[in-house]
């Protein structure tokens, strides 16, 4: 019966001891998550910013000209109907 | 034997009290150290625990985004690191600072000075170099120099460069706003700062706070615009183009919605990249549709014309005679740029005749004038969401000269700014009522909850809607043949506008100069249903300097490119049918002829 009883207190406070460990290492872990996921974040948005900045319309009118040739529509190369469909750039044109 | 019995257990007596001695003399030093200890240092030596197990971060608030009507980015801010030194730790401060200057690119005389003034006041911590170049960053990590350290810092960045930067503003090294619109929405932009208690384990490895809950710091409030991203570049590039042109001294474009009061674009030159502001003169940072008034010169015959239709003092068709070009009014002679004699009041405002328009004002007298000007909402603040709106002059009838009705009525004797005007014009355009313009859509929080949302805002109406639908028939005669604003014209489009040719005031005279002019135009589309109205202000153009010559060209560009981006159908081209077929897609071209 002393057996078992010592047994049982030997093996709880190997349970408690593993437990405390085991809630240390996952406070690393996490906290190894955060600062992961914030890199990514942080990533994300340099790339955000960088798509940003290289669509400006400056950028690629001058690269369209200049490396694609292309030109804006002559006056009567464009004519625009009505529709009921919802126009560009929000509910300026509604 | 009974002596020497006794001898020994004299030597054990001694020995125990000799122990009993050492030990209470041990006991009362380890208790007098645990007193000292527990209760004398006791705070010192908690604090300093606390130092070595617990790191305290301050977590700064990220500033809002700000955004187009679109969501396209117009400024964000990103983590860079920055350069501190603890000056005391630093043993060779000139070997150090020679290092960070060749890798930084800061000049080694300031970074060796700010180690050396902080090393003699014993500070622990002084910035060297904030906001690194990203660039630069694995190179200045490289460097290895002890009591040298980096932190990141958030900083403010303007991917589109100079695109709308005067309506922006910029955001300071503290990220707080000092202009524009980082300015005037400073309280919504700004993140709340929060500290953070970590702890650390015996190597210094932070530990997740279990009992502590993790807590992030609240972000800056996103700003959505009404500004159109596609506009602001047309507007932008025109009037570049067109400052190059005139070799003109500066320029602004104002498009806006004639219905709500929405600012679509708003460019100004001379202009400036927020993300290189030190470069810049204070001028090139001004707003200066907002800041800058001008005498408005003939497009102020829109407002004058619209008084008179209203007060019933004239009718459209009725004729005024105008002097064949030449006319002493209130003891000021007054010109026409071409001798007209008698026309219909409509054909007096198509070739903006001086005279005619200065006889009606005549008729409407002082206080009409006066009132009308004011109702318009010149003199007085538009109230458009940015900081430094100048409210213009607009003089009280009781200190105006003989002179003053008949030059008020031409544009002279009184300044407004382009915000003013457009926003006076646009009254006409949209049936009669001021509206408050403004810039910003919405506001929203880190979680997209909508905070506030704008709503259009009228101030007042000014003059009725058939004031208004005569007025828009008037101004759609000056885009047609014979009329100042012929090279306004649009193809497909109606155009209703007005040019504008003011004379600069001389320096150091009471006088106009004869050099020195703005032209403008003013102008709104498809004018049976205004979508847009632009105003266009080139000042001090070299050469020709006719509004209807120098800024009516740049208001057909701007506007039929924006025509064009926004899908406005065209409206008066026979034989093409505007609407689409049934199922919502739109018929061929050979179809619809």
């Amino acid at each position: 019966m002393r057996l078992w009883l010592a047994t049982l207190i030997i093996l709880m406070v190997f349970l408690y001891v593993w437990t405390h460990i085991d809630i240390i290492n996952r406070g690393y872990e996490i906290e190894g998550l955060l600062a992961r996921k914030k890199e990514l974040e942080k990533a994300n948005k340099v790339l955000t910013i960088e798509i940003s900045s290289l669509t400006s319309l400056d950028r690629i009118e001058k690269r369209a000209k200049n490396e694609l040739g292309l030109s804006k529509p002559e006056p009567g190369q464009v004519i625009i109907i009505k529709t009921n469909r919802s126009p560009k750039g929000g509910c300026i044109a509604c | 034997m009974l002596s020497r019995r006794k001898d020994k257990k004299r030597r054990l007596k001694i020995k125990i009290y000799l122990i009993m001695f050492l030990l209470i003399i041990g006991f009362t030093g380890v208790f007098m150290r645990l007193f000292n200890l527990h209760v004398v240092k006791n705070q010192a030596l908690a604090s300093r625990a606390e130092k070595q197990h617990q790191k305290t971060i301050i977590l700064e608030g990220e500033r809002g985004t700000i955004l187009d009507r679109n969501g396209k980015i117009l400024a964000a801010n990103l983590d860079v690191p920055s350069m501190y030194a603890s000056p005391v730790s630093v043993k060779d401060q000139a070997a150090a600072s020679k290092k960070i200057s060749l890798a930084t690119g800061t000049e080694y005389n300031i970074l060796k000075n700010k180690m050396k003034s902080g090393k003699k006041s014993g500070k622990n911590f002084v910035w060297l170099k904030r906001r690194i170049d990203p660039a630069k960053v694995e190179e200045v990590k490289g460097l290895g120099i002890e009591g040298i350290g980096l932190i990141m810092e958030s900083q403010r960045f303007y991917p589109k460069g100079n695109l709308l930067s005067n309506v922006l503003g910029f955001a300071g090294l503290d990220n707080n706003g000092l202009e524009g619109l980082e300015l005037r929405y400073d309280k919504y932009l700004r993140g709340d700062k929060r500290w953070q208690v970590l702890e650390k384990d015996a190597l210094g490895k932070t530990i997740f706070p279990k009992d502590r809950k993790y807590t992030t710091p609240q972000r800056g409030k996103d700003i959505a615009l009404t500004i159109d991203e596609v506009i602001q570049y047309i507007s932008e590039r025109e009037l570049d183009l067109a400052l190059e042109r005139t070799s003109a001294k500066s320029g602004s474009i104002i498009v806006m919605d004639p219905r709500n009061g929405e600012i679509l674009a708003m460019a100004v030159r001379p202009t400036f990249d927020p993300n290189h502001t030190d470069s810049y003169q204070p001028s090139d940072l001004r707003n200066r549709a907002i800041t800058d008034p001008y005498e408005p010169g003939s497009t102020l015959k829109t407002l004058v014309a619209s008084a008179a239709i209203e007060e019933g003092l004239v009718t459209p068709d009725e004729l005024i005679y105008c002097e064949n070009g030449s006319f002493n009014i209130g003891g000021r002679v007054l010109h026409d740029h071409e001798k007209h004699g008698l026309l219909p009041f409509k054909d007096v405002i198509k070739v903006s005749s001086n005279i005619g328009t200065a006889k009606v004002g005549m008729r409407l007298g002082e206080e009409r004038l006066y009132k009308y000007i004011r109702a318009f909402g010149l003199g007085e603040k538009t109230d458009i969401d940015l900081s430094g709106e100048s409210i213009g002059i607009v003089r009280e009838p009781g200190s105006w000269t003989v002179k003053s009705l008949p030059s008020i009525s031409i544009g002279q004797e009184v300044a407004a700014t382009p915000i003013q005007l457009i926003t006076a014009v646009a009254a006409i355009a949209n049936g009669g009522w001021l509206m408050r313009p403004h810039l910003v859509d919405e506001i929203r929080d880190q979680e997209g909850n909508i905070v506030f949302k704008s709503a259009p805002e009228v101030i007042r109406r000014v003059v009725s809607f058939d004031t208004a639908r005569e007025m828009i028939k008037i101004l759609t005669r000056v885009t047609e043949r014979g009329g100042t604003g012929e090279k306004a014209v649009i193809s497909g489009y109606s155009v209703a506008g007005k040019t504008g040719t003011a004379q600069k005031k001389a320096a150091g005279s009471r006088g106009y100069s004869a050099e020195y002019f703005v032209s403008s135009f003013i102008g709104f589309v498809p004018s049976q249903d205004p979508r847009l109205i632009i105003l266009v202000v080139i000042d001090e153009p070299e050469g020709v300097s006719w509004g209807g010559s120098i800024a009516a060209p740049v208001f057909k560009n701007v506007a039929e490119e924006i025509l064009n981006y926004l899908a406005i159908p065209q409206e008066n081209r026979e034989g093409i049918l505007m609407v689409s077929r049934e199922n919502g897609q739109p018929g061929s071209i050979n179809e619809i002829r």
